[in-house]
């Protein structure tokens, strides 16, 4: 796993809803779920992957048709350095966004 | 739902790396899916794709699919062609000189003027993307592609400062230059040929998967190459003519082992052509340049004069000199080419030479024939413009679109022999491309299936 080369609100915000769920979680909830646009979040899904903090799959619903959902999750080591990294922003900016997992 | 969404994330996704096109066209047209249900825009996934693929760093492994060390050598050989290309064409420009018009402004003056204006102009931005491309590689690459790149940059700096008149920068940007290219050769010769085992050729082949010439073929072509290069630039002319036999022997021994090895032959129809207008186009400029050599020029230099008066004003040894540098231009470029349009003949039917080093082989000499047609017209030339008004030197628009030609064959085959393709076979070598009957796996699909099968590139984090 490689170190972030930078920690921005928005990336904080998608670690945040990647460590709120227990599970592997859609890109398109974490898009929702942080308010961010999702010009932002699949940029920082990608850095993050790239990264080794996160890792993704397609779904295993077999009940569903079509395209196949994208799931992302935090890696092992990806979600001890998360909680970390946010942890450690909200200590920097005290107006750091609460989000809902 | 309008399909505008659909449509810009399908153009975002084809504007991705082939490896992780398929991965993200599926990810996003799930997502557009669903966009409606969570309340989301459609028009905000297309935008997120579209930010996606125009941000994302191309470079990284992971997005392109090619590992730092090979990503280096192939920016480093990129890099070394553009900069030898910028080199040829801004020699060219240089010692071009200027057009005189004696008449009306024609289509081919306009073309040529055209070409003055921007060969230099091709030349900079070669130069520029060059060394962008050198110090690229040099950022992840060996100290010496770094020392490459630095020798490079103040050569290439200094050289244009050196041609406005800084006489003292002339030194400079020769050894710069020079050792440059030095270094650039051993950067390229001694490590990127093993650490680019995907090294791509114009018929998509491996070179694993070709035919090698062996040592022997290739010594000997190595040796008389060098052999007829060095007495040609020393003593063009007659004793040229004693490197021809040896050049033909050559050519014809490696057509001798071309032609045992057709068994594996199996060229496509398109890269058979090629080569054969290749051979085609050769056996024309050879009598393009005659043309020019004995009609076209010398009336342009002497307006008013039929080219009988033309020659029986010359002296007989000027003449004769003259007459002499002519013919044996003609009979040397007439003969390479002939060998070219057998090699053709028989390559054609044989999986050796590869497509790419035969197209290779034939912009090389047409940059060749176009350079000694140069010296060959120079002793007639010079007769002419001391005997004949107006006195003046020079050749006809055809032949300057000749020497034209001939530099843009040179930029071809350097660019050919040395910047690395990244294009059919590395994605072949990746088992990405489609298919030829058009296999691309399509994102939907008809039955509940469980996740599909995950492909990884070696050493890559980002999964499929």
């Amino acid at each position: 796993m490689q170190p972030l080369s930078r920690v921005t609100p928005a990336t904080v915000d998608v670690l945040t809803c990647l460590i709120g769920s227990a599970d592997a979680t859609w890109g398109l909830l974490i898009i929702r779920d942080s308010g961010r646009p999702a010009g932002t979040v699949y940029p920082v899904l990608e850095r993050l992957e790239r990264s080794g903090w996160v890792e993704s799959e397609w779904d295993d619903d077999d009940t569903r048709t079509g395209p196949r959902r994208r799931m992302y999750r935090l890696t092992s080591d990806g979600a001890e350095a998360a909680r970390s990294t946010v942890r450690d922003f909200a200590a920097r900016t005290p107006t750091i966004r609460t989000v809902e997992a | 739902m309008s399909r505008w969404p659909e449509r810009w994330v399908r153009l975002a996704a084809r504007l991705l790396p082939t490896h992780i096109r398929d991965r993200h066209r599926e990810e996003w047209l799930t997502d557009l899916d669903g966009a409606r249900e969570l309340g989301i825009p459609a028009s905000s996934i297309a935008v997120g794709a579209l930010l996606f693929t125009a941000t994302i760093d191309r470079s990284a492994p992971e997005i392109s699919g090619v590992p730092l060390s090979v990503a280096a050598r192939i920016h480093a050989r990129r890099g070394i062609a553009l900069i030898l290309s910028a080199g040829v064409l801004a020699f060219g420009a240089y010692f071009g000189g200027t057009r005189v018009s004696f008449g009306s402004p024609s289509t081919t003056e306009a073309v040529l003027s055209f070409l003055a204006s921007a060969i230099p102009a091709l030349a900079v931005v070669a130069a520029i993307a060059g060394l962008i491309e050198l110090w690229r590689a040099a950022f992840f690459a060996s100290l010496l592609t770094k020392v490459c790149a630095a020798l490079a940059t103040v050569g290439v700096v200094s050289a244009p400062l050196a041609a406005i008149g800084g006489w003292f920068m002339v030194p400079l940007a020769f050894v710069s230059l020079f050792a440059a290219s030095i270094v650039g050769v051993i950067v390229w010769a001694g490590s990127s040929r093993p650490a680019v085992p995907h090294h791509p050729t114009l018929d998509g082949a491996a070179p694993s998967a070709r035919p090698r010439f062996p040592l022997w073929a290739r010594l000997s072509a190595l040796v008389m190459g060098s052999v007829i290069v060095t007495v040609a630039v020393v003593m063009p002319g007659f004793v040229a003519l004693v490197a021809l036999p040896a050049a033909m022997v050559t050519v014809l021994m490696l057509a001798v082992y071309t032609i045992r090895s057709r068994a594996v032959g199996n060229r496509p129809l398109c890269e058979s052509l090629g080569i054969g207008v290749m051979a085609l186009v050769l056996l024309l400029l050879v009598g393009v340049g005659a043309i020019d050599l004995l009609v076209l020029s010398p009336q342009w230099m002497a307006p008013g004069y039929s080219i009988e008066e033309i020659f029986a004003a010359l002296s007989p040894a000027d003449r004769t000199l003259g007459v002499v540098m002519i013919y044996i231009w003609i009979a040397f470029w007439s003969i390479a080419a002939f060998i070219y349009l057998v090699v053709a003949v028989v390559a054609v039917g044989s999986a050796a030479p590869s497509t790419h080093w035969m197209l290779v082989a034939g912009f090389a000499t047409i940059a060749a024939m176009v350079f000694f047609q140069f010296w060959a017209g120079f002793s007639i030339g010079n007769s002419i413009s001391d005997t004949l008004p107006p006195f003046t030197g020079g050749r006809h628009d055809i032949g300057a679109l000749y020497g034209n030609v001939g530099q843009f064959a040179l930029v071809a085959a350097i660019w050919g022999a040395i910047a690395p393709r990244r294009g059919g076979a590395l994605r072949r070598a990746q088992g990405t491309e489609p298919g030829p009957q058009g296999t691309e796996p399509g994102p939907h699909r008809t039955e509940p299936r469980a996740s599909g099968p995950e492909t990884r590139p070696a050493g890559a984090t980002y999964s499929q």
